[in-house]
């Protein structure tokens, strides 16, 4: 399911939004791959009525008018129950709508449903959700990624044509290299925040999944720009490039050998297609995840304190006292990974005097730096999405540091802000391979135009 | 990591853990926290050209008005219980009437 299509269908009449959305709804319902927490079938079907009306008239209000599109449950849309995918918020019901969501209406895009995820956006295979796991369609044996994995098996199984997922260190790229989607995490302020649950509020972006790059940058386009709810929204506007030099990393460390040599295939096929590649090395690059982890860490345990047991969400009963309140409630509503990220950033932040904490601050710095005078001489970089293939069920869960190391070759982009996408890349035993093009900060509308090139050059297997 | 210094750290971030999270994570906590800081010993802090991240698109501030976009009504719909108004906690005063 594209775009493109669905206009075609919309525009010749052999299709309307409302047979469109009755062929997903039998399809989730078939299919059971649990990417859904919430389906929002009164307002879509709503929302389908009056879109078939406008298609009907002529009077359609954008490229996404009548297109079927979900959500992850951490973003907020008025009147539907946002869970987060944690018991803490299992009854919780929004009272407004994120930017994203209120731009989505205003364009009549049909809004399917909420979408699964880890618990809070914690995690790299969808399998800390309260709600159970995603199935990814791929292959119903291996993780569909994280912690955008709703959102990502969703497009994947053809359940919308493009959903929002939300990207802290990797939670967009990842599910979409392991469900064969595009992913894309834009710089940092690019689409505004405004009704994203807070995890790491430095780190945090919203961005598009979608089956290709041209619906990728149909939705961007719809949702992107300034907002007056949130000061870090920017309105970007194309950088003049003249070049497109692309780095890559001579030494992937830790990745699968599928991976690896899939990888310098594709760099290969670049400079077949006549592109300038250079290897380029990172300084510090190995310590990105271990950086991300502090910071990331440090945010969410202060971000995740609003979660008190007294105004909305899991609330007590009865108490002894306040810390009893807010102790017992947070044990009882927040799952073990969760409870492990907010005890490690306490724990770096409260111990060793912060030296780590410290540490971690300047080496982010370094690193943005860094990337900023590289794009001096490059355009793009070119490298794997993750390290190895997609893993299967209970693979990592009791090995949380493991779990964590998922996130090893995106986080660098979300530390220095720079946007990042996910292209389908190739397949190895029957699984998908994904890999990422970053760009420098602001550059996001050339690296979407540069990755539809690449799209192409690398479809053409 | 032991038990005391676990418990310890579950209080400092409010959270109670059952029994199983406090078996399973005095080891998974410290091979985490091992890795991290095994990863980052060697690097000397004053070795690292401290520059600050640049904020040239971070100017934007909105005018500081105070608005009120909800209602009491609404303000309530996802507290517990509620009376008069105003959100019902559980009490934790002792004596008094």
């Amino acid at each position: 399911m594209n775009i493109e299509k669905l206009r075609q269908a919309y525009s010749d009449g052999s299709s309307n939004p409302e047979m469109v959305l009755d062929g997903i709804y039998r399809s989730i319902e078939a299919e059971q791959l649990n990417d859904f927490i919430t389906l929002t079938k009164n307002i879509a079907y709503q929302e389908a009525k009056e879109s078939a009306k406008r298609h009907r008239e002529g009077k359609v209000l954008s490229p996404l008018d009548g297109i079927p599109v979900s959500v992850k449950d951490n973003i907020a849309m008025s009147d539907v129950r946002m869970t987060c995918a944690s018991a803490m918020l299992n009854t919780f019901v929004c009272q407004y709508d994120a930017t994203v969501v209120s731009r989505l209406k205003a364009a009549g895009a049909v809004i399917v449903g909420k979408n699964n995820l880890d618990e809070f956006a914690m995690g790299s295979s969808t399998e800390t959700s309260f709600y159970g796991p995603v199935l990814n369609p791929v292959s119903k044996e291996h993780v569909p990624g994280g912690s955008s994995g709703g959102s990502a098996a969703a497009v994947s199984a053809g359940h919308c044509a493009v959903s929002l997922g939300s990207d802290t260190g990797g939670s967009i790229r990842q599910p979409a290299a392991f469900c064969n989607i595009v992913g894309f995490k834009p710089t940092y302020g690019a689409i505004p925040r405004f009704g994203l649950t807070a995890f790491s509020s430095s780190l945090d972006t919203i961005g598009p999944l979608a089956s290709n790059v041209a619906d990728t940058r149909t939705v961007f386009d719809i949702i992107r720009g300034r907002d007056e709810f949130d000061s870090t929204a920017i309105f970007l506007q194309r950088k003049n490039l003249k070049t497109e030099k692309v780095g890559y990393l001579d030494l992937i460390e830790g990745a699968d050998n599928a991976i690896d040599g899939t990888y310098r295939e594709n760099i290969d096929r670049l400079k077949e297609a006549g592109i300038e590649t250079i290897p380029v090395s990172i300084k510090y690059f190995n310590e990105s995840i271990s950086i991300y982890q502090i910071l990331s860490m440090a945010e969410a345990s202060s971000n995740l304190a609003r979660y008190d047991g007294i105004k909305y969400g899991l609330q007590a009963e009865s108490a002894s006292s306040l810390y009893d309140i807010y102790s017992s409630v947070r044990g009882e509503g927040f799952g073990k990974e969760v409870k492990r990220r907010i005890m490690t950033g306490t724990y770096f932040l409260k111990y060793n005097d912060g030296k780590y904490y410290s540490i971690s601050r300047k080496l982010r710095e370094y690193l943005s730096n860094q990337l900023k005078e590289m794009f001096k001489s490059i355009d793009y970089i070119v490298l794997p999405t993750t390290l190895t293939l997609p893993f299967k069920f209970g693979d990592r869960l009791d090995d949380p540091l493991r779990m964590h190391m998922s996130d090893s070759l995106t986080a660098f982009c979300n530390l220095a802000n720079v946007p990042a996408v996910n292209l389908p890349a190739g397949m190895a035993e029957g699984l998908p391979i994904g890999h990422q093009i970053v760009s420098s900060r602001y550059n996001d509308i050339n690296l979407l135009d540069f990755a539809e090139k690449i799209e192409s050059i690398w479809s053409r297997k | 990591m032991d038990a005391k210094e676990l418990k310890e750290l579950a209080q400092l971030c409010y959270v109670d853990l059952n029994e199983e999270e406090q078996s399973e994570f005095s080891q998974q906590l410290m091979e985490i926290f091992s890795h991290i800081e095994n990863t980052l010993k060697n690097i000397d802090p004053e070795k690292i050209p401290h520059q600050r991240i640049s904020l040239d698109k971070l100017e934007i501030f909105n005018d500081d008005v105070p608005q009120c976009d909800f209602r009491r009504e609404e303000m309530l719909l996802n507290a517990r219980r509620e009376k008069n108004g105003f959100i019902l906690v559980p009490k934790i005063i002792k004596g008094g009437r």
